[in-house]
């Protein structure tokens, strides 16, 4: 398999480039992140993140011939033979795969990704139907891995304005949550030219999300509220 | 002279036991820093799926005792009981805390906590009836607790420094005590000295020293091997950012302590004791091994402590066979 691979150390590189490898695979290499610990072991200047191996823990997300996906539940098979790898798209690159993800996490920081509520707890569990608790799902798994943020091109032209796909998303999950008091004080944070309205439905978010989620509906949720509470 | 960072408090680690010290500290307006080598919602607690135990006895008769059995069983008598008792009395409200903070358990039809039969779980001390106490968000349990718990550190303003892999303990000079540590900024590749009036390491498991594992890549027991560091090994790369392969040269030496640490402990344990399984000592021997084993890098000495069998308040649950 030939994989070319972004690679850029501030350290050395003028400027960044693409390098080839050869890549033999053994049969139990079954996905990308297998086939990038081989290259490692070839080349251990290369550097990427990458933990869980199973899709959960988010830190593998790279672009894959154009597209955004997680390196751990990427199928080879599905691969054509050459494939390019890149640093998600939109973010500063530190070094080769990895990307500083600064102006993500404070876009998720900005929507106050908390449940807020100021009764006093009740002794025992706040009581939620499964209705009411299968209003999160789609939204709550969310894994932060940024494949979304980073393949909208609103959040490439104003990912300082923008909340984007990702930081929306769990701002719904929040408002959808029925312990949660501060949904007017969320909808008054997101009714900005910006924080929600740069979002154009393009929908690039729920092609690249590796959880099958969809921030577009949940954006589009958040509008329906906004201008129901309006009226 | 290395930069300085003082706190009054440092942890070590943002799974689920390092985010809930660090926000009770945030809480009680301690100067917190949590020092973790990938962001906090990339941490293994991120993996677990089927459930976290309590007695909330919303499907089914339960109670910490019974609880507390399946806990001093499941560690083949090697657990210390009152430390068992402490989490079982202590479980129900810690699971209704992570409720009230948002985490998103599955429900049932009265709007309760939905538990679950898990193994391990019994009702009355062991009997063929199953408990259900297991509380669950689907399969994924584990990712809905670490982003419910870094969400409430976001809220209390915990300050986490995020891809900063602590590298060794600092001690005092004069009384040993630990004082704080050095830690590696791996954007940049420098090392800074943290120093806190209490240190916590809540650091994980070493799941990577075996072959197979479905650990992720990140366990390789870092908490275990800081304190008993070996010399560094030789790498290629020298660059001084993002440098994967020093972060991983580390790793592996500590992953080596720990493998180090768990192979001389268990060929030394003549017997079979839970997860421990030798074809030559197939049986548990009470008289010998009911004990810890402490293993220090000095020397590669191995040194033995008694098992707390006496419970804070109840009578302590006598070793006997463990079957299921």
């Amino acid at each position: 398999m030939k994989i070319s691979v972004y690679r850029y150390d501030p350290d050395k590189d003028e400027r960044p480039y693409l390098k080839d490898y050869e890549v033999k695979l053994e049969p139990t290499d079954r996905m990308l992140l297998d086939a990038l610990v081989r290259i490692k072991m070839q080349d251990d200047t290369l550097a990427f993140r990458r933990s869980c191996r199973e899709g959960v823990c988010g830190s593998d997300a790279i672009n894959i011939n154009g597209s955004n996906g997680l390196a751990c539940i990427t199928k080879v098979a599905d691969l054509p033979g050459h494939v390019t790898l890149r640093p998600l798209p939109g973010l500063p690159v530190i070094r080769d795969l990895i990307v500083d993800m600064t102006q993500f996490f404070k876009q998720y920081h900005s929507i106050k990704p908390y449940v807020i509520n100021n009764d006093p707890p009740p002794e025992r569990e706040r009581l939620q139907s499964p209705a009411e608790r299968e209003e999160l799902n789609g939204l709550y798994e969310c894994i932060l891995c940024a494949c979304c943020s980073t393949s909208c091109p609103s959040f490439w032209w104003n990912p300082d304005k923008f909340v984007g796909p990702a930081g929306l998303l769990q701002a719904y999950r929040f408002i959808a949550d029925t312990r949660d008091q501060a949904t007017s004080e969320r909808l008054d944070d997101l009714e900005d030219p910006y924080r929600l309205f740069r979002c154009h439905t393009i929908m690039n978010c729920v092609e690249a999300c590796p959880k099958g989620l969809n921030p577009t509906r949940a954006i589009g949720k958040i509008k329906e509220i906004m201008v129901k509470r309006a009226v | 002279m290395l930069p300085v960072r003082r706190f009054d408090a440092l942890v070590v680690g943002a799974g689920g036991s390092g985010m809930r010290a660090s926000l009770e500290l945030a809480r009680a307006n301690l100067k917190v820093a949590v020092l973790t080598k990938v962001f906090p919602t990339r941490s293994h607690t991120v993996a677990a799926q089927g459930g976290v135990a309590a007695p909330l006895a919303n499907s089914a008769e339960d109670n910490w005792h019974w609880h507390m059995y399946d806990t001093v069983k499941g560690s083949d008598y090697l657990g210390d009981q009152d430390a068992i008792e402490y989490m079982c009395r202590r479980a129900n409200e810690v699971v209704v805390e992570l409720e009230h903070m948002g985490m998103p358990f599955d429900r049932l039809e009265n709007g309760k906590i939905y538990q679950r039969p898990f193994g391990g779980h019994t009702q009355d001390y062991g009997s063929a009836k199953m408990a259900m106490r297991a509380c669950a968000a689907a399969d994924r349990t584990g990712h809905a607790m670490l982003h419910t718990l870094y969400q409430q550190n976001v809220r209390a303003n915990t300050q986490f420094f995020v891809e900063w892999m602590a590298l060794d303990v600092i001690r005092d000079p004069q009384d040993g005590a630990v004082i704080g540590v050095t830690a590696l900024e791996m954007e940049t590749g420098e090392v800074s000295i943290f120093q806190g009036k209490a240190t916590l390491f809540a650091t994980g498991g070493s799941g990577r020293m075996f072959q197979s594992s479905t650990n992720a890549f990140i366990n390789t027991g870092d908490g275990l091997g800081i304190a008993a560091r070996a010399q560094r090994t030789f790498i290629g790369d020298k660059s001084k950012v993002f440098n994967t392969a020093r972060i991983e040269a580390l790793e592996l030496d500590n992953l080596v302590e720990s493998a180090l640490a768990t192979v001389v402990s268990a060929e030394a344990r003549k017997e079979s004791r839970g997860a421990q399984a030798r074809a030559d000592f197939p049986e548990r021997d009470d008289r010998n091994w009911l004990k810890h084993s402490l293993w220090s890098k000095e020397g590669n000495r191995l040194a033995y402590k008694p098992v707390h069998l006496k419970p804070l308040t109840v009578e302590s649950f006598e070793p006997k066979l463990r079957t299921y």
